[in-house]
């Protein structure tokens, strides 16, 4: 993991001294409202519903044990004891005050963390890969690059007044797992004919109220020349993009109304000027991937047999090996999804005391480290197969190992009407009423890898049009309404899903979604999962049942 | 009024010259319109020029005139319109302006670091206040290191 040096904690040192600064003089009626906002929104400060809500930066999503006891105490000392992982890697806390915000990020600091550029309309958290390091299917392990994108994004003079926000994923993988295609800028490291790696690089995708899926404007760029490719890119987007409509203001919008060609001419042209001044040399790339060594792995790991006992002998522990531990690099390891979407849990949410057991876990089992996931869960990627029984064991006590990875109540859901100031209605309560609906782990298993993507406004935080069932939350008049979306994906074949007819009223959420599976459990053919069923029968069966005349 | 320049309160020795004024002796600042409009005449004048330029304005046809300012003053209409920070930097790093350039209208204490490292050296402050003056001369060294 990446550890920082004098120069990057006197960076997040300064950071906090200069945004206490700015708490103090507009607590003293210094600085307006307006002013203000721009500045805390710039350090991850929203005013919500019922109080501020911060967000904190986790870096690609890897987090050490001494920094998730410091996020347990954060939960407990300054929010109810809760801490939210969101779908960026990032972590929410929904209850501090916005004085103590200073004291907060302070603690944040002294464990290398921050909260810089977590929201606001300039360079945002860059995220990557869940299982960067230990998966079967990438070709390098990109979070070194990842590493070297934050240092670039962070305190970025130039881009700091973007005309929105700017979103930054990167992957190595042939398995998309971190939904490159949704990014403005998606990264994925390729190799060129003569087999050295660089990167193919995607522009304007996003989701929110206009989705569109990213398009490539460069198949190879060699390494050294990633930060300038990134500068030209946004200096072209800072530049031109729309700044008269907050709805238009994306990247996405000005590759679509300037044409991908023009738009690409434009970054190459920038990028012409700029290339030979800011190569990145072998030696700086190597520095920051020495961070990222792998940890002794044992090498007698895999001569265990106690798992296959287990395995045999208890099927709970069974089940749960299936559904939420995958394939490691080394036979011998395993990688363990913990599921935040336990049934009576909000999506995404964790208690201090989870934390911190998750701290000692990481510590005793995993080398240290936690890793978040766009779909906001946690993964412990090192986990000896001889452990992996008394993991789960601990995981069960505490809640934390409900088998469900990648099934339907694994949602990736916002927190919608109940904490968020901009959303138009419920999302925690649908997922709750869904979860509630579905109680049956046997008849959850069998209908398999199916995404459900929940969010309660346009904005989209979850992801709801490439959820392979998307709910997306409006409101009609002061009451809440769902739009469904059939067949979205976030993956490697990311598409946008279809809708599936009218909004649709809250108590007929559970009913409609009952519906669909009806259809699809009907349809498939063997071993076809849901998203395969949609794109091969289309949404007009699952539309005309679900909107046929009683 | 106050006007930081190169780290210091200083007063201003330019003459801010609107569209349909007589054109003063002395160190002059001219409107981008003026100055296309304007060339051949201000070619002429003996004292220095800069030129005052919005966010609307074509940076692009003033860049083989550049060697004729010695002041470039980009105005904010809206602090949050982060595009003068690009034309800053293109200014200094590309072009290779080598005269002042100097933020002008909405622009905040809280922005002057940023500013300062994309290469504006002169700042002009709208508050009368004092203490201003000095919480942004502070401002300009928030931070002594940085990755960028």
């Amino acid at each position: 993991m990446y550890q920082y040096n004098d120069i990057d904690q006197k960076i997040v040192d300064d950071r906090v001294i200069q945004y206490r600064d700015q708490t103090e003089r507009f607590l003293k009626g210094e600085i307006p409202d307006d002013e203000f906002r721009a500045l805390r929104l710039m350090n991850g400060l929203y005013i919500q519903t019922h109080a501020p809500m911060l967000r904190v930066a986790g870096p690609y999503g890897l987090f050490s044990a001494s920094q998730f006891r410091k996020l347990a105490s954060i939960a407990r000392d300054y929010d109810k004891g809760f801490a939210h992982f969101t779908t960026r890697q990032n972590i929410q806390y929904n209850w501090p005050e916005l004085e103590r915000v200073p004291d907060l990020l302070e603690e944040l600091a002294s464990v290398q963390m921050h909260a810089i550029q977590t929201s606001g309309n300039c360079l945002r958290n860059t995220t990557s890969d869940p299982l960067a390091g230990v998966c079967l299917d990438e070709i390098e392990d990109p979070r070194p690059y990842c590493e070297i994108i934050r240092q670039w994004t962070t305190l970025h003079p130039e881009f700091a007044y973007l005309p929105r926000k700017f979103k930054i994923a990167v992957s190595a993988s042939t398995q998309d797992r971190a939904a490159t295609q949704l990014h403005d800028i998606g990264l994925h490291l390729v190799e060129d004919e003569t087999g050295t790696i660089g990167f193919k690089v995607l522009v304007g995708g996003g989701l929110g109220r206009t989705p569109i899926i990213g398009q490539v404007i460069r198949p190879y760029l060699e390494k050294k020349h990633l930060l300038s490719f990134l500068e030209a890119i946004v200096r072209v987007y800072n530049l031109n993009g729309r700044r008269d409509n907050k709805y238009k203001a994306r990247i996405k919008i000005l590759v679509r109304e300037t044409g991908v060609e023009a738009f690409t001419k434009m970054v190459e042209t920038e990028w012409q000027a700029i290339k030979n001044g800011m190569e990145l040399t072998e030696d700086r790339i190597d520095d920051v991937k020495s961070h990222f060594s792998e940890p002794a792995y044992s090498t007698t790991a895999k001569s265990d047999l106690s798992h296959e006992q287990h395995l045999a002998n208890d099927t709970a522990f069974a089940l749960w090996y299936k559904h939420n531990t995958v394939t490691h690099k080394n036979s011998g390891y395993r990688i363990a999804y913990v599921s935040l979407k336990a049934p009576d849990t909000p999506p995404g949410d964790t208690t201090h005391q989870q934390l911190d057991a998750l701290a000692d876990l990481a510590d005793q089992f995993s080398f240290g480290f936690i890793r978040s996931t766009h779909r906001q869960n946690l993964v412990l990627a090192d986990i000896e197969q001889a452990n992996l029984y008394s993991l789960w064991q601990q995981l069960d006590v505490l809640n934390l190992a409900t088998p469900n990875i990648n099934c339907i109540t694994d949602m990736i859901c916002c927190p919608g009407l109940d904490y968020c100031a901009l959303a138009n209605a419920g999302s925690i309560d649908i997922a709750q009423d869904i979860n509630n609906l579905f109680d049956n782990m046997d008849y959850i298993h069998d209908l398999g890898d199916l995404k459900i993507n929940l969010s309660g406004c346009m904005n989209g935080c979850a992801h709801q049009s490439v959820g392979n069932i998307g709910i997306l939350g409006v409101d009609k008049k002061g009451v809440e309404w769902y739009q469904i979306t059939l067949g979205g994906s976030s993956d490697e074949n990311a598409t946008l899903g279809r809708r599936l007819g009218p909004a649709i009223s809250k108590d007929e959420i559970t009913p409609t979604i009952k519906t669909i599976l009806e259809v699809y459990l009907e349809k498939r053919l063997e071993d076809e999962n849901f998203l395969a069923t949609v794109n091969r029968i289309g949404i007009s069966p699952f539309k005309d049942k679900v909107y046929a005349p009683n | 009024m106050h006007l930081i320049k190169n780290r210091e309160i200083i007063t201003d020795s330019w003459t801010q010259i609107a569209d349909d004024t007589i054109i003063p002796d002395g160190d002059i600042v001219v409107t981008y319109n003026r100055w296309l409009t304007d060339k051949e005449t201000l070619l002429n004048h003996a004292g220095a020029i800069g030129v005052s330029i919005n966010i609307e304005d074509d940076l692009d046809a003033l860049l083989s005139d550049l060697e004729h300012f010695s002041l470039i003053a980009l105005n904010f209409a809206v602090f949050t319109d982060g595009r003068n920070f690009s034309r800053a930097q293109l200014l200094r790093d590309r072009y290779q302006f080598k005269g002042e350039i100097r933020a002008t209208g909405d622009f905040h204490r809280d922005q002057v670091y940023y500013l300062s490292r994309v290469g504006f050296n002169a700042f002009v402050l709208t508050n009368e206040d004092d203490s201003q003056a000095e919480g942004v001369l502070s401002a300009l060294d928030e931070f002594t290191v940085y990755y960028q």
